[in-house]
């Protein structure tokens, strides 16, 4: 089975400094991989890589990304472009500051639609309002004409679910989806996105909550300051875990 | 206390790196030094006038007579009139003036009749030259001991409001608004309209300096009203009144020297600001009066399109107030970019 | 919404009282009655005199008088000038009208050319044409306007095709409707244009500053990772959020733009509102100082409640502030 995303080598440094140190690992179809490690470890460099998205001192030195049997890096700008969005989707940490504040929720979900696919407009409204309810909004028609400030915290964020995966992507990167959201909220969404899985989409989870991730992942990675020091089965490396690093971690999220 | 003075030893820093800004720095000191000794270098008083020389093109200094270097002088020039009762000058290659430098305490000088235009000759005669730098003391001085009055009560005022909130706050803002409220132009008219006629001139400087003051201080006092505000909930400032420190010392001691870097960018645009308004009101006949020269009253004998045909060179001081303005405009700018956290990234 | 726009105009009425009385009082504080000098006038009858006094209570306090010029500006009855010889408001009539109109011009071609300009310098960031652009802005607002004013003018007189001032040419009368708009809006180009200049340049810069400051943003990664193309994040998301805070200026830019245009108009020859006021400052012209400066700062305080109102309707987290 050819895995949907494999990652081989992936090098990237900004002038001297390497942020992510010839890290491989691949995420099977339909399964949800962790990348774990505390902060400045590289987790949402390597997300902002296979998008192609890194600001430009940041340079991909060696390594190669295949995505559904294609390399991303040889392809062209435009070719990339499309595949945002469409075949791969994400999930930011802080939904307030990721949707743009003067158009409301309904529309920017709808520009993904509007862009990648040729569905009319009114195909499209009703696809937007089908996602939202998929994520369990409860009045989708009045999420969608509200502004990102209109909604609370736990809603925002389902909307960016729904912006994710309204164009069916069979990849979703989700960069700490539920860091800025409180304790109970957390599982909801958490579990909104295990879901997700028998849709038939991967995700890749990018989080620093151990506990979290035993709950859900299939595999994890973990990572300390851009090296990767151990790979596996979630419930191996949890339960027995080699690297003194990974050991700590455990034991923080105790 | 520690970490506040490396940000300002970086900002200082990151300053000193931008050569524009140190090379427009250094512009101002030039003006400025050349302004204070005046008296030194230039060849006639600002009220040195002679009719016969109205309007007389730049003198050229020579160096050779008749094929030899010998030490400057100029040639003598006559008025005279050309065929169509155009005013023309004539040289006259027979008389020669030396240059005298260091003589009577300046540092150049030709002896009478002989007259050493170097920037021409405006409508009376006087040397353009040096009224151009005797008009640089009052343009540049204005505009700074505008800003400084400005500056105090704008500090004052928003420091008060800041920090006191609550009602003070709003009768302050609303004074601050008046004033914002009123164009720029117009409240300085009106203000010199109050003004006496009476006045000698050293009065209608210091009112002129007032009036600057009065237009500028109030987008001021909002600005350190605005960063007083968000001090005052600060840790420090809460500690230090649960130490029981008086109010008025926290104001001076804790608050304003946190707001000093940010407004000493805002201080330099409005110096120059100032220049431009007091030029402004020099240009019309209402700021500083004839014969004591400033930049601005310079150039009102060259608002008529006439003279600027036949003696261009008396839009001169035009070139100088654009000139200090920029040196101040580039400096502001600079200090507020230093000052920046986000653009010291290295972005 | 409403009640937001229904406070702020009552506080700006408040303002304006305030305004008007600082203005009274200076015209007062000078020393001297004013109507001295105007008895020694020879050409102002003693019985217009008489009747202004009457009308202005002289010998009343200051706060009597102030009363009595509040309640008469509103009843239309604005003071008589006595440099022109006919009441105020006949002359600042059609003066405002042409400082509008100026003004509405340079308006126009300063955020026209600003915008476009300083999304092309934040786009082209540090290249020769950000570069240019820059030095160009800090040389146009370091220079006085007056004096650009007048090398405009010597430029054009060498030229040959730009009238030279004033706002009609003196065949005006016999033009038709076309002809006459036509010979205003180019006796409108040398003003207008060293008007707007300087504002232009600060408003490029400050263009250019949200522009960066906005593409920042995490949303405009967002958008790109949504793989919209680069067009659309630049000019339906940037754009908007960058020129949001600018509906602010709008006011301000106003309110400079009439204090600027003073200096303009008064080298341009442009008959508006500020020539008027230095011929009423010059000649001391009390009543005319006063009205034309009250009438500044109401045009003033319009253009700002207008930015006020246009604001609140295009950013919708403060449209909708009440509604969570």
């Amino acid at each position: 089975m050819i895995p949907l995303l494999s990652i081989n080598n992936l090098t990237v440094a900004v002038g001297e400094k390497i942020l992510v140190d010839r890290v491989s690992f691949d995420v099977p179809k339909a399964k949800i991989v962790a990348i774990a490690g505390g902060s400045g470890s590289g987790k949402t460099t390597i997300a902002l890589s296979i998008l192609r998205l890194l600001a430009s001192p940041l340079r991909m030195t060696q390594g190669s990304i295949l995505f559904e049997g294609q390399d991303l890096l040889g392809l062209s700008a435009e070719s990339m472009r499309r595949c945002r969005g469409d075949r791969i989707g994400m999930v930011f940490q802080e939904p307030l500051s990721t949707f743009d504040p003067l158009f409301t929720v309904g529309e920017q979900i709808d520009e993904v639609l509007a862009v990648h696919t040729k569905l009319s407009k009114q195909e499209r409204y009703k696809k937007v309002l089908e996602t939202l309810s998929e994520v369990e909004l409860s009045d989708p028609p009045r999420a969608y004409k509200s502004y990102p400030h209109q909604l609370s915290g736990g809603m925002r964020q389902r909307a960016m679910v729904a912006q994710a995966i309204v164009a069916r992507p069979s990849l979703i990167i989700a960069d700490e989806p539920t860091s800025s959201l409180d304790v109970t909220l957390q599982v909801k969404i958490m579990e909104l996105l295990a879901r997700l899985r028998s849709k038939n989409m991967s995700i890749l989870l990018i989080a620093h909550d151990l506990g979290m991730i035993a709950h859900l992942a299939d595999e994890v990675i973990i990572l300390r300051q851009g090296k990767m020091v151990e790979k596996g089965p979630v419930s191996k490396v949890i339960t027995e875990p080699h690297h003194e690093y990974t050991k700590a971690l455990i034991e923080a999220f105790q | 206390m520690r970490k506040n003075n490396s940000r300002i030893d970086m900002a200082f820093g990151s300053f000193r790196r931008n050569r524009m800004a140190m090379f427009c720095l250094w512009s101002l000191a030039v003006l400025y030094g050349m302004a204070i000794f005046a008296d030194f270098i230039c060849p006639y008083s600002y009220q040195d006038e002679d009719r016969n020389y109205s309007y007389c093109p730049p003198t050229a200094v020579e160096f050779r007579d008749h094929g030899h270097w010998v030490s400057p002088f100029v040639y003598q020039r006559d008025l005279d009139f050309d065929a169509v009762h155009r005013r023309v000058y004539v040289t006259d290659l027979a008389k020669k003036y030396p240059l005298h430098f260091l003589k009577n305490g300046r540092l150049f000088t030709v002896d009478a009749p002989g007259r050493c235009y170097i920037w021409g000759a405006d409508a009376r005669g006087r040397d353009l030259f040096s009224r151009i730098w005797y008009g640089a003391r009052i343009s540049l001085s204005i505009g700074i001991l505008g800003v400084a009055i400005s500056f105090v009560l704008g500090l004052l005022i928003g420091g008060i409001a800041g920090f006191y909130g609550g009602w003070v706050d709003s009768v302050l803002m609303r004074l601050c608004e008046m004033f914002m409220m009123i164009p720029g132009f117009y409240l300085m008219l009106a203000l010199r309209a109050a003004v006496p006629e009476n006045f000698n001139s050293v009065q209608v400087y210091v009112s002129v300096v007032v009036i600057l003051a009065l237009i500028g201080w109030a987008s001021l006092a909002r600005i350190i009203r605005g960063m007083a505000l968000s001090l005052r909930e600060r840790d420090f400032v809460l500690a230090a009144k649960a130490l029981g420190v008086s109010d008025i010392t926290i104001i001076f001691k804790h608050i304003l020297p946190q707001t000093i870097s940010f407004t000493c960018a805002t201080l330099m645009l409005t110096v120059s600001s100032y220049i431009l308004a007091e030029a402004g009101l020099s240009v019309v006949g209402l700021g500083i009066q004839d014969p004591i020269p400033s930049w601005g009253n310079l150039l009102s004998d060259a608002m008529g399109i006439v003279p600027v045909i036949f003696a261009p060179w008396i839009l001169l001081p035009g070139l100088f107030i654009f000139i200090a303005v920029m040196c101040f405009n580039v400096i502001g700018d600079a200090l507020r970019d230093a000052f920046d956290p986000m653009f010291n990234e290295g972005l | 919404m409403i009640k937001h726009i229904i406070q702020r105009l009552c506080s700006t009425l408040l303002l304006l009282l305030a305004v008007s009385f600082f203005t009274f009082w200076l015209m007062h504080a000078t020393p001297g009655n004013f109507f001295d000098s105007l008895r020694l006038n020879p050409q102002i009858s003693q019985s217009t005199v008489e009747r202004y006094e009457k009308l202005y209570h002289l010998n009343d306090p200051l706060l009597v008088q102030y009363g009595h010029w509040i309640v008469n500006i509103l009843h239309g009855e604005w003071g008589y000038s006595f440099y022109y010889n006919v009441p105020v408001i006949h002359v600042l009539g059609s003066r405002l009208f042409n400082t509008f109109i100026l003004s509405f011009t340079s308006l126009l071609l300063t955020w026209g050319l600003a915008i476009p300009l300083g999304i092309w310098a934040a786009l082209r960031r540090n290249q020769w044409v950000d570069r240019v652009l820059s030095v160009f802005s800090f040389a146009a607002f370091s220079t006085p306007g007056f004096f650009l004013a007048v090398l405009v003018l010597y430029w054009a007189s060498r030229w040959g095709s730009l009238p030279l001032g004033g706002m009609h040419s003196p065949n005006y009368d016999d033009m038709t409707i076309v002809g006459k708009i036509g010979d205003t809006m180019l006796h409108l180009v040398i003003p207008a244009s060293v008007l707007s200049l300087s504002s232009m340049a600060s408003l490029q810069r400050i263009m250019r500053g949200n522009m960066l400051g906005v593409l920042r943003q995490q949303y405009i990664l967002a958008a790109r990772a949504k793989g919209l193309p680069e067009s659309v994040v630049i000019y339906r998301h940037a754009l908007r959020n960058a020129f949001n805070p600018l509906v602010t200026l709008l006011g301000y830019e106003f309110a400079a733009l009439l204090s600027g245009a003073a200096l303009i108009e008064i080298v341009c020859s442009w008959p508006g509102l500020g020539s008027l006021l230095l011929t009423a400052v010059r000649s001391k012209d009390v009543y005319l100082v006063m009205s034309s400066t009250l009438l500044a700062g109401v045009l003033l305080v319009m253009g700002n409640c207008m930015a006020d109102i246009l604001l609140t309707w295009v950013d919708p987290r403060i449209r909708y502030e009440k509604k969570q």
